[in-house]
Order: structure tokens, then sequence, then C-alpha cells
């Protein structure tokens, strides 16, 4: 019994003891948090696989693993990394531990800013420190708040001690120490579990990461600010030769655009084809010239439009060329030439392009980068516009209103002693406590306007798309009606839990964490902090009014704003929801492309400036002009009659000019010359005088193309009219009395004008002859006299030539005296008196028509002599008036040479007259009756497209025919009869038999 | 010899018997104290009906249940509004309200109530004043609590007792992720669980983990004049059924550093009027 008794006792004591040792055992768990969320978006795929499955093998083994975590210390200004959870296991060797910062990075998502510190020094063991500053980078306001939100990266590197678990790379949320900014740890060696929770449901501010803007990148080539120095030696043929060559000859010009008359010099004489340009003046004008563009920055609300701008310092040196006076005779042609060439050197007049933006990112220049859009969170306050509580933050605060608050501060600076407690509670909650009336403070005076709009519109809108967007401007972000089509924007309709509107969903449980656009009853405002009815403020209570439709707000300053995103950002135009279409979408996306479009277009700007600004020179796009006029005065008739041509160049246009005048063009009036790599560098017309006509037969001019056959056209040549009256005498008179009279006894074959020199021998057979020559001598000096001067009858122009544009007015002239006959090369022909003398009669060798000088060839290009009139050439050939009277003179002049004085018989007789002293007396009383005017007896027969004269006299009147053989009138229409009998035109030229 | 013998095996015989004694003794003591329940339930069962029944039907607001915290004055009523939109006043006292529907699925029940007159940097423990959640700030004395660790929810005509194992002030991230729903799933419990306990002054010797339920109590304060730092956290999780209401263990944390720094800043005592 005892033994039982004692058995119990044992038995229970034993229990006892077992039950004491469970009772008293203590609860040990792991404490480890690996729910921290890696950054998909800062992980490469690879990387973000290894990491994903690092975490997984550590989930499976977080007895023994660790953590960190992060806290603000007691001091306010630094926080503490410090291992926690840490597992029993680990807890042996938490000592042995030591990490440090190697980096910490600070990216504001307002600005998109990036900051990176590199810290190397702050090793420690298993707990660190980190000054609060070095954490929390956000920008203050000058009231000292802390504005914008961002995220700090925290690496974190062990020292000694590397996890085999977790590899190289993987990164994690951190906590937010102030709730603005995000801190991450990015691992490195040295593996890092902090508790957080899932990311993206973060009411914060984000920014979006920039799309589509790739494809413009800004040119980068650093701008050249070196002019061409002209004190240095350049390689022959370079372009800095020619243009140092030039520009140390050069007049400095101000106004290049202002014409200059340059007129020709009267005793520079054209003294062969080789250095035709007697007259050459070089000009140069120094600019510095200001291009500027614009780059424009569409942020919603607000176009933001800044200016860069370069100074481009630009020498332009041109060198205008002409030729001499032209001493000309009546009826034959000659040119007259102006040739322009510019050279161009640009260099940037600093090294880098100017902008008034101020914007940090804005640098050398350059358009400020396109780094997305940002969204925006809406935040209440009671006075201040930054550093504001979130909307809905207030949900779970069982405490007074901000009213209260108020008035404690108001009474107690903010230490809510009993008394001043008792007191405001008597003024906020007690309905007895007397109302100050009044409006001044009412809902509509509290808030801005604009804001009321944008709450209406939001409220009208909740349900469904609303055709309007957000605006931030100044920290506010206000409705705006969608009127433009691109102004659209919705807002994701979201169950946001703030007192006063439903959570509809169990799977929304967090939805404080609500993203992007925020809608709630009364959008963006503190819903009801106070009802319906009265709310202090500023020490007095005031009668709060209900807006229609929408919760009472009731306060004096309620200060209700989208904060986060500065007022020269994009902002997110919207999230979109399910409902929307796809034509709704592509409107959202360009919305959200402006950011895109405008990096494209500021960046296409830019590089067009920096093009510019590198460019040595830039091809003006101005229109060029060019004229060529010549005047001249008709015998009997003192009007002035001008003949003129005209051309315009544009640069990089075609090769191929359609122009009368122009003879060259280079440099930017050419499309291309790849050849010359400084094409863009110069400028270059040559242009004569325009063309002239001359029928083939009668040697009738016109200057304009007669559009019928007969003429040939002289190109860039001025023929003189047969009755030209007499212009520039003197110096004509000059011209060749210094040409034949000088001791020289050469001429060049310029002005001989068949070519060639005279000879010694014709030389002094001139002077034999011309002893009246000293009667029309003019000598240089009295050319040179200032006092004479000539009729400039040539006139070249351009203007917009070149870069700056240059004007020129080219003045010259030709001369014309047609008092002395012309001394040729012959010395029979020489100083043939002549005044009033307009008939010549000359005699010709039939053998030799048109003889070399000396006498022994016919003349041609090799043998200079007696120039064919135009009658007798090619052009003449085949008279085209009427296809059925050929002429072909050359063929002719050969058949004349070859037939020699055979053409004399009567085998080619045209006209056979018999001459009686009868019939003579009868012709010199014809003659006499009509005053001496022996072409008035005929008539001129028009038929068939060719004038013939009929003369009555020779075929009928006077019976000088009589029994004589007259050509038929269709054989008067031959330019060569065949012969009297046959009245048939020659065009066999066959030889002629040896008959009389 | 043999007496002698006999007296010797009796002395250490009653030695023996008087040391089980003191064993069975102690043990007896260890089993009392043990047994010795922290908390002694008072059931509101019959008074959240009577409540219940009182009430006006044009209420704009119900209550749903009862609430009492060891060693404070809340033992009040819980409300909720019947339509969203409506102000819990802060005029009127003797009660807590809810965002939530109290339902039996629930297990995160989150109860405010108004703290008007108790918003100093050193929170009083009592005044005929605290006619609302005001001594709730008693949870920022050590003294108090380690001996008060239990609050009694009365739903459903039903009274549960809930282990204190954090007293906290939330603010940063943490803040943004204390849930509102009444029903989470495990994985939201594990992570409000860590919130909760990590941001703690105290560690309890309580073990939670995602399965229980959670009652939290706020109520606001004004004593770290931080706008993110204005309300106040007491969390308990459900008695388990295999648990006494016992005390248990409680310590200071390095959190509580921060009460201390606010009380430092604080000059003169308020004197009550």
């Amino acid at each position: 019994m005892k033994m039982r008794k004692f058995n119990k006792t044992i038995c229970f004591l034993c229990l006892s003891i077992a039950l004491t040792m469970i009772i008293g055992m203590k609860v040990v768990s792991a404490k480890v948090v690996y729910d921290s969320r890696i950054l998909s978006t800062q992980l490469g795929a690879e990387q973000l696989k290894k990491c994903n499955d690092a975490i997984k093998k550590l989930q499976g083994k977080e007895a023994t693993r660790y953590g960190l975590s992060m806290r603000l210390n007691n001091d306010g200004n630094s926080y503490t990394i410090s291992i926690t959870n840490i597992s029993s296991e680990l807890e042996a060797v938490k000592n042995n531990i030591k990490f440090k910062v190697v980096k910490i990075t600070y990216e504001d998502s307002t600005t998109g800013n990036t900051d990176t510190e590199s810290v190397s020094s702050m090793v420690s063991n298993n707990e660190l420190t980190i000054n609060k500053n070095l954490i929390v980078k956000r920008p203050k306001t000058s009231q000292g708040n802390i504005v914008g939100f961002g995220t700090t990266t925290v690496t974190l590197e062990s020292v000694g001690f590397i996890d085999p678990e977790l590899k190289e790379g993987c990164q994690y949320e951190g906590v937010e120490p102030d709730g603005k900014t995000k801190v991450h740890f990015a691992v490195t060696k040295f593996q890092v579990s902090l508790a957080s929770s899932d990311a993206g449901h973060s009411s914060k501010p984000s920014r979006e990461k920039p799309k589509g803007a790739d494809d413009v990148k800004l040119n980068e080539t650093p701008l050249d600010d070196k002019q061409i120095d002209c004190t240095k030696t350049f390689p022959a043929n370079s372009f800095e030769k020619k243009f140092c060559d030039a520009y140390n000859k050069a007049t400095p010009v101000s106004h290049p655009s202002s014409a200059q008359n340059l007129y020709c010099s009267t005793t520079k004489l054209n003294s062969g084809s080789d250095n035709y340009y007697q007259n050459v003046n070089n000009y140069s004008h120094t600019s510095t010239e200001t291009r500027t563009t614009t780059y424009t920055y569409h942020y919603g609300c607000s176009t933001v439009q800044k200016t860069a701008s370069c100074k481009v310092k630009c020498i332009e040196v041109v060198t205008v060329e002409y030729g001499p006076p032209v001493a000309a005779r009546a009826g034959l042609c000659f040119e007259y030439k102006v040739k322009v060439t510019s050279r161009v050197n640009c260099a940037a007049d600093s090294n880098e392009i100017t902008s008034n933006d101020t914007d940090a990112t804005a640098t050398m220049g350059r358009p400020r980068p396109y780094t997305g859009y940002c969204t925006p969170t809406p935040a209440c306050d009671e006075d201040s516009e930054v550093d504001v509580e979130a909307v809905g933050d207030y949900f779970t605060q069982g405490g007074p209103n901000d009213e209260y608050d108020d008035c404690i501060n108001d009474c107690d600076g903010g230490k809510y002693t009993t008394k001043c407690s008792k007191k405001c509670y008597k003024a906020i909650y007690d309905p007895t406590y007397p109302i100050t009336t009044g409006t001044e403070i009412s809902y509509q005076h509290v808030l801005d306007a604009q804001e009321e709009k944008a709450e209406q519109m939001a409220y009208s809108n909740r349900n469904g798309r609303s055709y309007g967007y957000y605006c931030n401007n100044h920290t506010q972000i206000f409705w705006i009606n969608g009127n433009d089509t691109y102004h659209y924007t919705n807002h994701k309709i979201t169950n946001f839990t703030v007192k006063g509107s439903k959570r509809t969903s169990q799977s929304e449980s967090h939805s404080r964490e609500d993203p992007r656009w925020y809608w709630t009853a009364n959008w963006g405002y503190k819903p009801s902090k106070c009802k319906n009815g009265n709310s202090y403020c500023r020490n007095k209570r005031y009668k709060c009014y209900k807006h229609t439709g929408i919760p009472c707000v009731c306060s004096c300053s309620h200060y209700c704003q989208w904060v986060g995103c500065t007022d020269e950002v994009y902002i997110n135009p919207s999230y979109l929801d399910s409902n929307e279409t796809a034509l709704d979408r592509s409107k959202i996306r360009y919305i959200a492309g402006l950011g895109a479009s405008d990096w494209r277009n500021n960046a296409t700007n830019y590089n067009n400036l920096k093009n510019w600004c590198l460019s040595k020179s830039i091809c003006s796009t101005k229109v060029s002009e060019y004229t060529m006029k010549v005047d001249y005065k008709l015998q009997g008739d003192d009007s002035l009659l001008s003949t003129t041509g005209n051309a315009t160049l544009t640069g990089k246009r075609a090769n191929s000019v359609a122009s009368t005048i122009l003879i060259d063009h280079g440099g930017c009036y050419k499309y291309s010359n790849n050849n010359d790599a400084d094409k863009d560098r110069w400028y270059m017309a040559e242009w004569h005088l325009p063309d002239t006509w001359i029928d083939s037969k009668y040697g009738t001019i016109v200057y304009k193309d007669p559009k019928t056959s007969g003429y040939k056209k002289m190109n860039g040549k001025f023929c003189v009219p047969l009755t030209v009256e007499p212009v520039n005498s003197k110096w004509w008179n000059y011209y060749y009395s210094s040409k034949y009279a000088n001791t020289n006894k050469t001429v060049n074959a310029v002005d001989n004008p068949r070519g060639g020199t005279i000879s010694s021998v014709y030389y002094d057979e001139f002077k034999r002859k011309c002893t009246h020559i000293e009667n029309w001598k003019v000598t240089k000096h009295a050319i040179e006299d200032s006092r004479y001067t000539p009729t400039y009858n040539i006139t070249g122009t351009t203007k917009n030539f070149g870069l700056f544009n240059w004007a020129f007015n080219i003045k010259c002239f030709y001369a014309i005296n047609n008092k002395y006959s012309i001394p040729t090369s012959d010395p029979q022909d020489m100083c043939v008196p002549g005044p009033d003398d307009n008939i010549r009669i000359r005699t010709i060798d039939l053998n030799q028509v048109f003889p070399a000088t000396d006498g022994t060839y016919s003349s041609d290009a090799s043998h200079p002599g007696r120039e064919p009139g135009f009658n007798w050439t090619q052009f003449a050939v085949n008279e085209k008036k009427d296809p059925n009277y050929k002429s072909n003179p050359p063929k002719y002049l050969k058949y004349v040479q070859e037939n020699g004085y055979k053409v004399y018989n009567k085998q080619t007789m045209d006209y056979e007259i018999e001459l009686t002293k009868e019939k003579i007396a009868a012709l010199k009383k014809k003659v006499s009756e009509n005053q001496f005017n022996y072409s008035s007896y005929g008539s001129i027969d028009t038929s068939g497209n060719i004038s013939t004269y009929k003369s009555p006299i020779l075929r009928t009147d006077l019976g000088l025919q009589s029994g004589r053989q007259v050509p038929t009138e269709r054989a008067l229409k031959c330019n060569n009869m065949k012969n009297v009998t046959s009245s048939e035109c020659e065009t066999d030229f066959n030889p002629i038999a040896a008959t009389n | 010899m043999k007496k002698r013998k006999q007296k010797k095996n009796k002395c250490k015989n009653r030695f023996i018997i008087v040391g089980i004694i003191v064993v069975i003794a102690i043990l007896s003591l260890i089993l009392y104290i043990n047994k010795k329940e922290c908390y002694k339930v008072s059931s509101r069962v019959n008074k959240l009906k009577e409540t219940i029944k009182k009430e006006d039907s044009d209420l704009i607001y119900k209550t749903v249940g009862w609430l009492r915290i060891q060693g404070t004055n809340i033992d009040y009523q819980i409300i909720h509004n019947k339509e969203d939109g409506h102000e819990y006043p802060a005029e009127k006292e003797y009660y807590l309200w809810t965002n939530n529907d109290f339902t039996k699925s629930s297990n995160n029940y989150i109860i405010n109530g108004h703290n008007i007159f108790n918003l100093s940097a050193v929170p009083k423990r009592e005044s005929k004043l605290f006619t609302r959640t005001e001594e709730l700030m008693k949870f920022i004395y050590y003294d108090f609590v380690k001996k008060n660790k239990y609050m009694q929810l009365t739903i459903d005509n039903k009274d549960y007792l809930y282990k204190v194992f954090s007293v906290a002030f939330i603010s940063g991230s943490d803040s943004t992720f204390i849930p509102i729903s009444d029903s989470l799933d495990s994985k939201e419990m594990k992570h409000y669980i860590n919130i909760l306990k990590r941001n703690s002054i105290y560690d309890y010797d309580v073990d939670v983990n995602e399965k229980d339920k959670i009652i939290t109590v706020t109520t606001c304060t004004r004593m770290f004049l931080d706008p993110d730092m204005e309300v106040m956290y007491v969390s308990g999780r459900l008695l388990r059924s295999d648990e006494k209401n016992k005390n248990y263990g409680v310590e200071k944390n390095r959190n509580y550093n921060m009460i201390e720094k606010a009380w430092e800043d604080v000059e003169d005592e308020d004197e009550e009027v």
C-alpha cells in the first residue's frame, strides 16, 4: 500500500517535472524574411534566373539564413543596418561577419537625375551606421522641406565572408526609411535579405523608362573654332592657297549686298585669248552669323520652349574678273565675259553651342534628354505645398481632426496639454461653441478654381473615359478639357480604399497601394475629414459647405495636389483599363510618345544646328542672278536700244543650267562634285553677252531668237548693226592708234579680224600710206585723263552671289568709229580714205577669192587672211526659206576658184545687156530723173518667202536687153543662176568648158 | 546495534519523505503558478446583445462587437457604419469602430478608437477625461505591459481572448503595407505579422504565425510630432485552443528608444486642470 503510494508519488513527480519542462520551454522560431523582391527590371534575364534560383534555395533554408534590417536611429540623423533575424546556427559567427557599403546611388524619380557616391571606408561588424544624408537625398525647398521621391540603392559587400548560396548581382528592394525614399540593397558578394514586400503597388510617383527615343543620336563632334591662318604657306592649288591669295589682296566690304560698280580699265587692252580677264578686283567680307534652333517640350499643360544657338564667323573673299573694252566694227560680232568667284571659310566662334536652358540636363546647348514620364501621386496637406500627407493615410487614425491639431498648435505649440486639449475639444466638437459665420472660408473660396474644376471633371467622368487631361503646373495638377484630339486620357477607376470608397474585391486587400491615377469619391482631396457642418480653422469655427455631388471639404487651407513630378516633366498620361478601344489606346500611346517625339525633333534640331556650326561653309540657297546687257543706237535714231540676257543659279542646283548667258558655274552652284572636297566652300559663275542671230544671206541682225530658218546664232556675241551709231570713237581711235602706230610693229591677232599679226612689211606700208593717221591718233595719256569718260554700254550684273549675297555692276564698253576704215593687215586696204564712203568696191582674184596674208594660200584657220562674209560660209548652205532654191556657197567658192576667170563666159553669164551711146544716155537720164536712187525703179517680189528685186530697166524699159538674154523671173531667185539661157539655179557646179 | 541501525533507517526514510514532500510542494507551487489565469474573462455577450437590441434602426451605424482591453478602461461597443462616407465622430464617447464586417472568415480585425485628450508626448495613464481610447496609451509603459497582455473581443455571442504580441508605431514603407482587409491570405498574414513584430517596442514571448487570427487596436497619438508616427497599434493573436490565458514574457527592445527619446524633449509635466 505504501509502495503504491510511493509509486503514485513518483509518477506524479515525474509528470510534474515533465509538464513543467513542457510549459517552461521557450518557443524559438526562425524569423528570417525572404520575401524581398528582386528588381527584375535591373537584372538581365540570365542573371534574374540565377537570382531566382538562389532565392528558392534560400527559402528552404530559412533557419540557416540571416537577414538585414534598416531603421532610423533615435538621433534622427542616421540609419543602422544590422544583421537581424539571425538563426542560432549563424549566431555563433555573427561577430565574424563584416560588411561595408561600397556604393550608394540615388535616383530622383521626379527629375531622373542619378547621383552615385562611392563609399569604401564604412567597414563595420555586423552592424553598420549610415548617415541619413547618404540615404535620403531628396532635394529640399528653401523652407527646408524635403520634396520629391527617389530610390536609393545601397550596395553592400562582405569583408572576408562570401555567401556561397547567392551569386553576385542580385538586388533586393529595401525599406523606405522616411516613407518617400525607397532603398534597395544591391548584393554583390553578400546576401542581403531585407524585410520588404511586394513592390509595384507603391503609391509613390514613379518614372517610366523612356521608350521610342533611341533612334536619334546627338552629334557629339567637337566644334572647331579655328580660321584659316593666311600668314602660313599652303600647297599650290589648295583651297587655302587660293583663299589666302585673294584674301591678301582683297578690299574689305561692309555691305556686300549693296551693289558695287566696277568699271573696266580703258587702257588695259585685249592682249590675247590666254589673258582675257584684264580687270580683276578682290573683295572680302567678314560676318559672324548666329543660327538659333528651338527645342520644344510638350509637357502636357505647358509647352516649354528653349533655344540653342551657335555663332559662326565666316570670311568670304570674292574675285571679280571681266574683260577689256572692245573696238568693234559694224556688221561684226564681239564677245564680252565676266567671271565672279568666291571662297568661304567659316569656323565656330566658340567651341560650344549655347542655350538659354538652365536645366541641369541641358548641357552644352543640347536638348534635355528624354528620361521617360513621371507618374505623380495625389496628396493633401493643410498649408504646405510639399511634403504632404498621402491621400488615404488617415483611414485608420483614431484621433482628432486637423482643425483640432490647428487649435492645439495655436494654444500650446503642439504640446497637447490637458488645458489646451479641453479648450480645443470644446472649440471643435462642442455643438454649443459659437460659430463664426461668413463665406470667406467657404468651400468655393478654399479651392483654387482650377482645382475645383479638376475635381468636378474627375467626378463627372468617374464612370467612363474622360476626354481631357491633367496637367501639372507649379506642382498642381489641373484639368484641361480634351478639345484637342490628342489631349486625351483615361483614369483608371480603382477601388482606392480611403474612407468613402469601397473595396469590392478580396484580392485587392492592398488597396492602399493603388496604382497610378487615383480616383476617389472626392478625388484627390482629403475626404470627410470633417462632416458637412462646422469646421474649426485658425481659432475660428466656420460653416462648411457641401459641394454638389461631392462630399464636403472643410478646411481653411487644405491643399490637395498631385505631387512627385515637377512641372517640366512628361506626365504619365494614364493607365489603361480593359474597356478602352484600340483607338483610345493609340491616342494614349501618342501622348505617351510625346516625350520620345520631342526628343527626336529636338535632337534633330540640335544636330542640324551642330552640322551648321561644324561646316566651314554652308551653301547659300538663295537664287543668285546674272545679267549682261549691251546698249546701242542706230544712226538717225536717238533712242537707246539694248539687248539683255539673264540667268539665275541656286546653291546645289544641277550641273546643266538652261541659260543664254552662262558659260560656267561651280562650287555651291553645282549639284555635286564629289571630287571637290571643298565644294561647299566656293561659288563661281561666268557669263557673257546674250546671243545674236544673223540672217545668213542678208546679214540681218536680231537679238531675239527669230524662230525661223536662215539665221545663224552667234553664241554669247553681240553683232553690231551695220547702221550702228558710232560710240566711244575717241577710245576707238586710241585703241587702233596704239595698236598700229606703236613701234613694236606687232599687233595681236585679237585685234585683227582674221587673226595673226601684222608683219613689219605691212606696218611699214601702213605708215607709208596712212599718213593721215596722225589726224585721229589718240594717245594713252588722253584716254587716261580723268576728264575722259567713255560711254559704258556693256553692263554685267550679279546679285545674291555667294554666301553673303554679293552684288556687282560691271561696266565696260565697246567702241565704233565709222569715219575711218579699219586698218587691216592688207596694205592695199590700209587707210583707204572713206569719210561718208559707204560703198567700197574690192577686186578679187577669182583664183584666190579669200587669200591668206601672204597670198599663197586661201585663208583658213591655219592661214589667216581675208575673212569670208557670211554669205560665203557654210552657214548659208541650203537656203531654207524656199527649198526650191538651194545654195552651197563653199561649193560655189570652190567652183569659182577652180574655174578662175573662166567664169566670165557665156556659159555662166547671168545677164546679157547691150549698151549703146543712146542707151547709156537714156540710162543717165533715167537715173537723174530718179535722183540717182538706183533701187527705185523696180519691184521686190516676195513670193516664195524670198525677196527678189526685179529691175525693169535691166529687163524691159530701156531696151538694154533687146536682142539679148535676161534670166527668167524664177531664176532671179536663185542664189546662183546656172546661166542666163537655162534660167535655172546652179546646183552641180560642174567644171566649165574651155569656151568663150 | 540493531536498534541503532533501525533508528538510522528510520531517519533516512524520514529525510526521503520530507524531500519528496518538499519537491511535491515546489512542483505544486509551480503548477499553481502555471495554472493561475493572467486575465479573468468577464463575458460581454449579454451586454452586447442588450446594446444591439436597444439600438435604433435609423442610426447610421450598428454595433458589431465589444472589446475589453486588460488594465484599461476600454470596455466599449464596436460600431460599424451602415453606409460608407460617414464619420466616426470624435465627440461621441465610449465606443470603438471598425471598417470590417466581422465575418466568421475574418482573420484580421482592425478596431479603431479616438484619442482626444491623451495626445501629449508623455501620455497619462488615467484621467476622468479618458472616455475614448486614450488609455490605450498605457501600453507604452513597460510596467503596464508586463502585467496586462490580453484583449477580449466579443462577437457572435462569444468571448475571444487575444494575446498581445506587438505594440508598435509604424512608419515608412511598412505603414504603406498595413492591410485593412479583414481577410488575409497566408502570405499577407505572414507579412503583416512581420511588420507588427519588427516595429513593436517590445519583444513578447508569443509565437504568432500566419494561421493565427489577429486583432489590432489603433488610436492616435502626437507624442512623436511626426506625421508618419501618429498611430499606435496594439496587436494580439487569438488564444490557441491548447493555450491558457497565462502570463508570458515581454522585454523592451531597441525600438523602445524612440519612446524614451520623445520623453527627453518634454520640459514640463502636464498638470491636469
